[in-house]
C-alpha cells in the first residue's frame, strides 16, 4: 500500500446504471470522497473477475462492482452475468484466494448517485477496518448475506 | 424485529385464502344464486354455522358492487371467477410477501472457507 | 438522444415500483413476456371456445333446430363457465394489446429498440398488426350485428385499394358475397393466424440468448386475477344475430381492437388507407430518425482463442458463433463474431479469460491498466 492512511476503493460502474457525473471530479475520483476511483464500462457485463483482482493486487483496498438494478440492463444480461461470476455461479470467476470481504456488487438505476455515496462510506468503513494492522484477518467484521 | 408481525400477516392472509378456496365450491353449486337449492341435511349445517347467512351476505354486497348484474343468469360463474381473482391475489401477495428477501440492491459475495 | 427525458420518467417510475415490490417483480423488467403470458392465456380459452363453436352463418343442418354462428356463442354463454372462458378470451386479447403497447413504448422509451435491434423492433410491428387482424376477426366470428358491420365494412375498404383490392375481398369474403364459406374463412383465419404467431414470435426472438419468455408466476396470478375480477363488472355481451337483409347502424366499440373501424367513419376510404399505411411506415422508419455512432463489433484475436465458447454462451445477443478452428490450430473451435449482431456491449470481453476477444474502441488491457494505475496512485 502506497499510503498506510487511505483506503483506495476502485469502482467498476457502468455508464448506463448510475449517473456519477454530478459527483466525480476530473481526476475520476468521487468528489465527496476522494479515496473512491470510478472506471466506467459501457456495461456491467464486461467486467472481467481478473480485474476486480487486478485492482486488489495493485493495492486497492477495496472494489465496488455497479451495474444496473437485477431486471434492467441495457444489454439484457450483462449485470447477471457479472453477478454470476462473482458469485462463482459462471466461469470465469474470482480466485479462491482473493478477500471476499473486499468485494461488493451493487445494482442501482441511474438517479440512484445518493444511495451509492452511502453505500462507499459504509464499505470504505468495513475495509478500513480489515486494513488495520493486528486485527484479526479470519474474523469477519460484518456477517455476510448469502445470496443465491 | 417485525417477524412476529410478518408470521401474523401470512397466517392471516393464507387462512383467508384457504376460506376464498372452500367459498368457491360453494359458488360453484350455484349457492350464491339461490340459497334453497341447497340439499337439505348440509342446509342444516349451514344455516347452523350460519354461512348461509355470509353467502347471502356476499351475493348481495357483490350485486351492489356490480349493479347491472342481476339480470345475469351466469352470475354465479361470474361469482366462482371473481373469488378465484380474489385467492390469486392473496397468493400472490402472500408468496411476495413470504419470498421477500433484502430487495437485491447489493451482493456480498459469500466467503469461502 | 430525444428519448432521455422519457427515458427518466420510465426510470423513475421503475424505481417507484421497485421500492414497492423489489425488482424481483416488477411487472416492468417482464415486459416482453408479459403478451407472451397472455397468448397462452388466449390459446387454452380460444380452444376450449372452438370446441363448440359451428362457423356458418344460417341453418346448415336443420330447420326447426337453428345451429349457427350466432346460436353457438349463445349456447357456449349459457353453460356453465362458458360466459366466463368466453370473457377471458376476449378480455385476455384486449389485455395483450395493453400488453404490447407498454412492451413497444418501454423499448422505445430506453432506446432499445434500434441498430442491433432492428430486426426485433420490425418483426414487432408485423405482430402488432397481426394480433390486431385476429382480434378483429374475433369480433366477426361472434356474428351479431357487430360482425355483420365490421365484415361490410371491411369489404368496402377492399373495393378502393387499386389492384389488389378485389382479390384481398374475395379471399376475405371467401367468395363474391359473405356465405357460409365467409365464416369458415374467418374462424380459418382467426386461428390459422394465431399460430403464425408463434413463428412472428422466433424471428422476435432469434437474435436473443435466453429471452424472457414467462414472468414470474406471482405475476402470472396477478394478471389473472385481474382479469377474472374485471369479468364480473363487465360480463361479454352480444347483440342480436345478423341478417344480411338488415344493415345494423351503431355498435360498440372496442377501442383496443377496432379503433380502425372507428377511423374507417371519420374519413373517407382512400383517407383511411393513407392514414394506416403511412402510421405503419413512420413504425417502421422509428428506429432510423435517431443518428447515433455505429456499434463496433466485437473482434477476435485468432491467436489467443482458445475455443472455450464461454462467450458464446454469455452473449445477449446470440452474435457469436463456434466454428471449427482452422487447420494447425491447437484447439478445435474458434470464436466468430456477427457483427451485424453485435451491440458492442462486452460481456464477451467479461467472459474470457484469455484476453481473447475485444471491443476495438475499448480495448481491456487499457481498461485493466487504468484500473491498477488508479489503485496504485
Ligand atoms: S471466451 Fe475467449 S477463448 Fe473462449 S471462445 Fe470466446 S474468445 Fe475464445
Ligand atoms: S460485444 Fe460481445 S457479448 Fe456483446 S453483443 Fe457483441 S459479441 Fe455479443
Amino acid at each position: 500500500m502506497s499510503d498506510e492512511s487511505t483506503t483506495k476503493i476502485i469502482t467498476l460502474v457502468c455508464e448506463r446504471s448510475l449517473d456519477l457525473r454530478a459527483h466525480v471530479n476530473n481526476l475520476g475520483q468521487l468528489k465527496d470522497l476522494p479515496d473512491v476511483e470510478i472506471v466506467k464500462f459501457p456495461c456491467s457485463g464486461m467486467i472481467q473477475p481478473l480485474m476486480v483482482e487486478a485492482a486488489l493486487k495493485s493495492g486497492a483496498s477495496g472494489v465496488i462492482v455497479c451495474g444496473c438494478q437485477l431486471g434492467d440492463c441495457y444489454y439484457r444480461e450483462g449485470n447477471r452475468m457479472i453477478r454470476e461470476r462473482l458469485l462463482g455461479q459462471r466461469p470465469p470467476g474470482l480466485r479462491k484466494t482473493v478477500d471476499r470481504r473486499r468485494v461488493v456488487a451493487l445494482w442501482l438505476s441511474r438517479p440512484q448517485a445518493a444511495r451509492f455515496i452511502s453505500e462507499a462510506k459504509e464499505f470504505i468503513e468495513l475495509v478500513s477496518q480489515l486494513d488495520k494492522p493486528g486485527t484479526d484477518v479470519n474474523q469477519s467484521t460484518k456477517p455476510s448475506i448469502d445470496n443465491h | 424485529m417485525s417477524k412476529v408481525l410478518w408470521a401474523i400477516t401470512i397466517l392471516i392472509l393464507s387462512t383467508v385464502c384457504v376460506g376464498v378456496v372452500v367459498f368457491m365450491p360453494l359458488a360453484e353449486l350455484g349457492l350464491l344464486n339461490s340459497p334453497n337449492s341447497v340439499p337439505l341435511e348440509s342446509s342444516t349445517w349451514l344455516q347452523f354455522t350460519g354461512i348461509q347467512n355470509l353467502v347471502k351476505f356476499g351475493r348481495i354486497s357483490l350485486l351492489t358492487l356490480t349493479h347491472g348484474m342481476q339480470e345475469s343468469p351466469n352470475f354465479q360463474y361470474y361469482a366462482y371467477f371473481f373469488f378465484l381473482g380474489i385467492a390469486l391475489m392473496l397468493a400472490s401477495v402472500a408468496l411476495i410477501v413470504i419470498g421477500h428477501e433484502e430487495p437485491q440492491e447489493k451482493t456480498v459475495l459469500p466467503r469461502k472457507k | 438522444m430525444y428519448t432521455q427525458p422519457l427515458n427518466k420518467v420510465t426510470l423513475a417510475l421503475e424505481q417507484w415500483i421497485n421500492a414497492v415490490v423489489t425488482s424481483k417483480y416488477n411487472p416492468l423488467y417482464y415486459h416482453g413476456a408479459l403478451p407472451q403470458f397472455f397468448l397462452w392465456v388466449l390459446f387454452l380459452s380460444g380452444l376450449l371456445l372452438f370446441a363448440y363453436y359451428v362457423p356458418t352463418i344460417d341453418n346448415a343442418y336443420s330447420a326447426e333446430k337453428l345451429i349457427n354462428a350466432y346460436t353457438t356463442v349463445e349456447y357456449i354463454t349459457h353453460i356453465p363457465f362458458g360466459a366466463t372462458i368466453r370473457g377471458i378470451h376476449r378480455y385476455a386479447g384486449d389485455a395483450m394489446v395493453i400488453a404490447i403497447l407498454l412492451h413497444m413504448l418501454r423499448v422505445w422509451f430506453t432506446d432499445r429498440y434500434r441498430q442491433y435491434r432492428i430486426v426485433q423492433w420490425l418483426s414487432g410491428i408485423v405482430l402488432l398488426l397481426l394480433v390486431l387482424f385476429i382480434g378483429q376477426t374475433g369480433y366477426y366470428l361472434v356474428w351479431d350485428e357487430r360482425s355483420l358491420a365490421l365484415t361490410r365494412m371491411t369489404a368496402k375498404s377492399f373495393d378502393v385499394l387499386p389492384i389488389i383490392g378485389e382479390p384481398l375481398k374475395w379471399w376475405f369474403l371467401n367468395g363474391q358475397e359473405i356465405t357460409n364459406y365467409t365464416l369458415s374463412n374467418f374462424l380459418f383465419i382467426h386461428i390459422g393466424l394465431s399460430f403464425s404467431l408463434l413463428f412472428g414470435l422466433w424471428i422476435h426472438y432469434v437474435r436473443m440468448q435466453r429471452p424472457v419468455l414467462t414472468p414470474p408466476p406471482v405475476i402470472q396470478f396477478m394478471l389473472f386475477a385481474l382479469l377474472s375480477i374485471l369479468l364480473l363488472w363487465y360480463p361479454v355481451t352480444s347483440g342480436s344475430m345478423a341478417t344480411l337483409t338488415q344493415q345494423p347502424t351503431a355498435f360498440e366499440v372496442d377501442w383496443f381492437f377496432l379503433w380502425p373501424y372507428w377511423l374507417m367513419t371519420q374519413m373517407n376510404l382512400q383517407a383511411y388507407w393513407l392514414t394506416i399505411v403511412t402510421g405503419v411506415i413512420v413504425l417502421c422508419m422509428l428506429p432510423y430518425f435517431v443518428h447515433t455512432k455505429e456499434v463496433e463489433a466485437a473482434e477476435v484475436v485468432t491467436k489467443k482463442c482458445t475455443g472455450c465458447s464461454l462467450c458464446s454462451r454469455d452473449c445477449p445477443y446470440a452474435a457469436i458463433e463456434m466454428v471449427p478452428a482452422p487447420a494447425g490450430s491447437r484447439f478445435k473451435l474458434l470464436a466468430t463474431v456477427k457483427s451485424y449482431r453485435c451491440s458492442g456491449c462486452g460481456v464477451c470481453v467479461g467472459a474470457c479469460a484469455f484476453d481473447a476477444i475485444d471491443l476495438p474502441n475499448l480495448l481491456d488491457t487499457d481498461l485493466t491498466a487504468k484500473i491498477t494505475a488508479s489503485a496504485k496512485g
